[in-house]
């Protein structure tokens, strides 16, 4: 159980969270995004990663956040989720860090049903929590607000 | 040598570039009729309303329009007005004759109804490539594409966008009388037909698109099914539909039994034809001939199963309503079966 694991953390609205680094495959600068009318509000739009057509979802809308303050340009997290690629927009990124398991605690019962399914739990870092991301889960828009309407 | 594979994934397809509220859109070029751009007294003129349906008649015709705005859910405002070009120029915007509405004439499913753009750009081969899963529910897009500026652009799916803005559901109806009147506006025109005999010597017709072969059928290979005739045809069963039956006579009564008589006659001269992809045979009396005829109803249909009365070769031919016999034939099979 001392498998030290690598975490690529990020920031949102000052919280820091954590995503397992094999998941992420690279971190880009933020480039225009192409609008989609009609979709969920998390969808910030399209963009053209070379050549790709990749889906482009707002974490802070996904984590139920306040909106990103204007002028502040987030930063893309591009992370293979089961379904082909998906670019997360975050504050900015931080390091990666190495976590062992025992620093790992699930998620508090107080914590929302929603946002409990998306946070896995918390790595209890030195000065700070890092919040542990299920990619699946934070790249799923329709789950997340299936689960908004039963709430 | 230096080979190179290329996905054949990768669908290219023609489509007309629009914009709407700045942002380009592909449509398809498959489902495109026609375009039409109607300026300065027209654009005001020309779009009018069926209890707030705005249509648009396009050569005598009403259009349904569908305005892609509002379909995109980014127009609040109502009526027509709003397609008008956003530019903030006082002067443009204060001479309502610089103002235009593009109209992209698109076909789904039978159903023609006109897209208001706010403006028509080119057309360009795109390449297809697919929606992210979380967009996928979103039935007005089919997917997305990169642009030669290296902006994505969305491509939007004709029929989901009929669907959504209700053509095809409320429509379904008009087009199918639609589909008729053009049935029986394309009658006027010349038309190649199989011309045979009834019973009683009475001449009748049907289009000779609908023939898949002529056939004489041996009468012992005729074989009782339930209370049809079929025969073995090319290795399937082929059902067999006499016209002297099909056809209501009220001067001979039909009498039901439970088990049908086999045919008398050594062969039989039988028209197989294809309707829906479904093959039938059509007993009749004696094949003519193959002519070609301006068909024009000369008189309304005197009997279920016919669709109208014509003149051809010097003879009162009747137009047989070949979908019509076929029903016909499904009805008459289980009343039959009860009686017997």
């Amino acid at each position: 159980m001392n498998l030290a694991r690598q975490f690529c953390t990020f920031y949102l609205n000052h919280l820091l969270f954590g995503v397992e680094s094999q998941k992420i495959q690279e971190v880009v600068g933020y480039r225009e995004l192409r609008p989609v009318p009609l979709a969920p509000p998390s969808v910030s739009g399209l963009m053209n990663l070379r050549g790709q057509v990749v889906i482009a979802l707002e974490l802070r809308k996904q984590l139920e956040l306040p909106e990103r303050p204007a002028g502040m340009t987030p930063v893309c997290l591009v992370v293979r989720a089961a379904e082909g690629e998906v670019c997360l927009l975050a504050d900015e990124v931080g390091n990666v860090v190495e976590v062992e398991d025992e620093t790992f605690e699930p998620s508090p019962e107080t914590l929302s049903p929603r946002l409990r399914s998306v946070i896995l739990g918390v790595h209890k870092l030195e000065h700070q929590l890092m919040h542990v991301l299920d990619t699946d889960r934070a790249c799923d828009v329709q789950s997340l607000r299936d689960q908004n309407g039963e709430n | 040598m230096v080979r190179m594979k290329i996905p054949l994934t990768l669908a290219i397809i023609p489509a007309l570039i629009v914009t709407s509220r700045g942002e380009r859109y592909a449509i398809p070029q498959v489902s495109l009729l026609e375009l039409v751009r109607l300026e300065g007294e027209h654009a005001r003129a020309g779009i009018e309303m069926i209890h707030g349906a705005p249509v648009y008649r396009l050569r005598g015709h009403l259009l349904p329009l569908v305005y892609l705005r509002r379909a995109l859910g980014e127009d609040v405002g109502e009526g027509p007005e709003e397609t008008t070009s956003d530019t903030p120029d006082a002067s443009a915007s204060s001479a309502t004759g610089s103002r235009c509405v593009n109209i992209v004439v698109l076909q789904a499913e039978g159903q023609q109804f006109g897209l208001v753009v706010d403006e028509v750009n080119d057309t360009e081969e795109i390449v297809v490539k697919p929606l992210s899963k979380q967009l996928k529910a979103i039935a007005v897009y089919a997917g997305a594409t990169i642009m030669g500026d290296g902006k994505v652009a969305l491509i939007l799916d004709v029929l989901g966008l009929a669907h959504s803005s209700s053509i095809l559901a409320e429509g379904k109806e008009g087009a199918l009388a639609e589909a008729e009147a053009a049935q029986v506006a394309s009658a006027g025109q010349k038309q190649k037909l199989v011309l045979f005999t009834g019973p009683c010597d009475s001449r009748m017709a049907v289009p000779l698109n609908m023939l898949a072969r002529l056939e004489n059928i041996p009468g012992a290979e005729v074989e009782r099914s339930g209370n049809q005739w079929v025969t073995q045809y090319r290795g399937q069963i082929l059902p067999l539909i006499r016209v002297s039956h099909a056809l209501e006579e009220r001067r001979q009564v039909r009498t039901i039994t439970g088990v049908i008589d086999l045919p008398t006659a050594a062969t039989l001269q039988v028209l197989v034809l294809e309707h829906e992809r479904q093959a039938f045979g059509l007993v009749v009396n004696q094949i003519l001939d193959i002519v070609e005829s301006a068909l024009e109803p000369q008189s309304p249909p005197t009997r279920a199963g016919v669709l109208f009365s014509s003149v051809v070769s010097e003879r009162v031919t009747e137009m047989l309503d070949v979908p019509a016999i076929l029903r016909g034939g499904e009805a008459f099979a289980p009343v039959a079966a009860v009686q017997g």
